[in-house]
């Protein structure tokens, strides 16, 4: 009675061996890194929209004032709202591809990330992504010097500036990592092609 | 587990080991009174709340999960449903507040399993099925814990079924939803689970509460990747746990059955059970959400008698028409008094080891305090013994 139960007794077929060498883990953190990362980028295309919407919104009656300095008196008989639709569509046609690009890249990651599709063309795409942003941030952090050292800054837009270089450091730092990972998943899967077929 | 396996099969298990009829059905029934034993159960019969072995889900939503409450909810669910696997584990890298929790986890042949039947010797058929149902509980519900916990019982997208396909196995990705009233899907894997919730200690997150009701199923196997694993990946094979836990369950009553016979882990009993392999093998692969109909079945033709269909209301009728003095000999009196004992016992292994995730612990008949009034009961009983 005291025995394990023998041979003959599991008649049960076996289960398949996991891989848990340190190899497979590795692989396996990167795809989770790929995973989060990706939903990451997808999220944070919602701040870009909710700044780029609100600064045209906020800041229309500037706008309108700049755009009829440039045009000159081309524009007189062109009515303030007109020209603030016309900047709106042309904000949302920017924020369109901004979030075509940040879908195809999160969408691809997380596709990486669950070994469905194994495509490359994010990656580049993701290398523009985080020069925009650090163009963006570098404007930010130039803008919320400014508003520090002005006597008469508008109340909140300092915030508002600090907000964004914060958001914007995150999002390039998860596109950094992104990559990252991205590259060891294709190195690992490389090796494991290579293992296969000298096996 | 569930009841065709805590009733149904420990009825099987205890006719095997040798008792009798009666004695079968009374630990299958305290087997699976584990799963029924709440506080509103106990109020309403006017038992001692501090020997529930279980919250209902109404009580869990009233639960607080501030620090005594998570205590509270620890001791029942460590106690009896997850009894942790090794409270000295030690791991790297990690702070004491994780480590604590780690060393919850529930797994197979712990030395407080040696401990949880043990206590069960000369206590009675109802101890018995007490100590069943824990032992049952450590084979479905290992590689989870029974303290609310996102870092150690959080599942994610990466669970996998392995179903049977002709010589081998294909896998298929599970798809969990968290609509309580919809019926778990196995044709098409669909399983209910318990929502995410970001909150470390939330009640979601108890238990094997993120992969539903699927662990409780013997036919399920599967692959997933636990929160504690770091990134490692394990297979759950429930046919084959399932197995053991019936030869283990034979194998411990016999041993309380036999004076002088200690029980051992990894121990099973599977020459008794050999005549019947096959019957119970076939009913653990069947795909179905419960067994019942199956095992009943097995156990009427094992013994010959027709199982009762489980019920309590007879515990109930015969405690609460039972004078006070004599309530702790009734069968809900007795299984009260496992209960209180397994409780203390589990809650005192674990403060013992430094872990003050199921309270404090307190040796009453040390320190000579009177104690709570529900352990008074417990102590009591001891004293009895003792003399």
């Amino acid at each position: 009675m005291n025995s394990m139960i023998t041979e003959n007794a599991h008649r049960f077929p076996q289960v398949p061996v996991i891989d848990n060498s340190p190899d497979h883990i590795k692989l396996r953190k990167s795809q989770n890194t790929l995973v989060i990362v990706g939903t990451g980028i997808i999220v944070f295309g919602f701040w870009t929209v909710l700044k780029t919407l609100g600064k045209v919104y906020l800041n229309r009656s500037e706008y309108i004032a700049q755009i009829r300095e440039f045009a000159g008196t081309s524009m007189m008989e062109v009515s303030d709202n007109l020209i603030f639709w016309v900047l709106l569509f042309l904000a949302v046609c920017y924020l369109s591809l901004g979030i075509v690009t940040r879908l195809i890249i999160g969408l691809s990651a997380i596709s990486e990330g669950r070994d469905r599709r194994h495509g490359f063309i994010y990656l580049p795409l993701t290398v523009l992504m985080i020069l925009l942003g650090l163009h963006d941030t570098v404007y930010s952090i130039d803008m919320f010097i400014n508003t520090v050292t002005e006597t008469e800054a508008e109340a909140g837009s300092t915030d508002f500036h600090m907000a964004s270089v914060i958001i914007q450091l995150t999002s390039i730092i998860m596109m950094i990592q992104m990559i990252f990972s991205a590259v060891r998943v294709k190195k690992y899967r490389r090796k494991k092609r290579k293992k296969k077929e000298e096996n | 587990m569930q009841l065709d396996f805590h009733y149904y099969a420990t009825y099987c298990a205890a006719f095997i080991a040798g008792y009798s009829h009666e004695e079968s059905v009374i630990i299958a029934h305290s087997a699976q009174f584990v799963d029924d034993c709440s506080r509103t159960f106990l109020n309403r019969v006017g038992g001692p709340l501090s020997a529930a072995t279980t919250q209902l889900q109404l009580e869990l939503m009233d639960a607080n999960t501030d620090l005594v409450g998570l205590q509270d909810i620890t001791r029942i669910w460590a106690s009896f449903h997850f009894l942790p696997g090794d409270l000295y584990a030690t791991r790297k890298k990690c702070s004491k507040r994780y480590l604590r929790k780690y060393r919850l986890i529930c797994n197979v042949n712990s030395d407080l399993l040696i401990d949880t039947v043990e206590l069960a010797r000369g206590k009675g058929l109802e101890a018995a099925g007490l100590a069943m149902h824990v032992l049952a509980d450590t084979w479905a519900h290992r590689y989870f814990a029974g303290t609310p916990s996102l870092v150690i019982n959080n599942t994610n997208y990466d669970f996998y079924e392995i179903i049977p396909d002709g010589e081998g196995f294909k896998e298929r990705n599970i798809r969990f939803n968290h609509n309580p009233a919809a019926k778990d899907d196995p044709v098409n894997g669909s399983y209910t689970n318990s929502l995410f919730q970001s909150n470390e200690n939330s009640i979601m997150n108890l238990g094997h509460g993120r992969a539903g009701h699927f662990p409780d199923y013997s036919f399920a196997r599967y692959r997933y990747m636990p929160a504690w694993g770091e990134y490692r990946e394990f297979v759950k094979d429930n046919p084959s746990d399932y197995k053991h836990a019936f030869g283990q369950m034979v194998y411990a009553l016999k041993c309380l059955k036999t004076e002088g016979q200690r029980f051992q882990t990894d121990c099973y009993a599977d020459e008794e059970v050999l005549p019947w392999i096959d019957t119970i093998e076939q009913i653990l692969i069947k795909r179905q959400l419960d067994a019942n109909d199956d095992w009943k079945a097995f156990a009427a033709s094992l013994s010959g008698c027709p199982v009762p269909d489980y019920s309590t209301d007879h515990l109930q009728e015969e405690y609460m028409a039972a004078d006070q003095e004599y309530r702790d000999h009734t069968i809900l009196g007795r299984f009260i008094i496992a209960a209180l004992a397994q409780k203390s016992m589990i809650t005192n292994r674990i403060f013992s080891s430094g872990n003050l995730l199921a309270g404090i612990s307190v040796d009453y008949n040390k320190r000579g305090f009177k104690g709570i009034r529900d352990y008074r009961k417990l102590m009591k009983e001891q004293r009895r013994e003792d003399e």
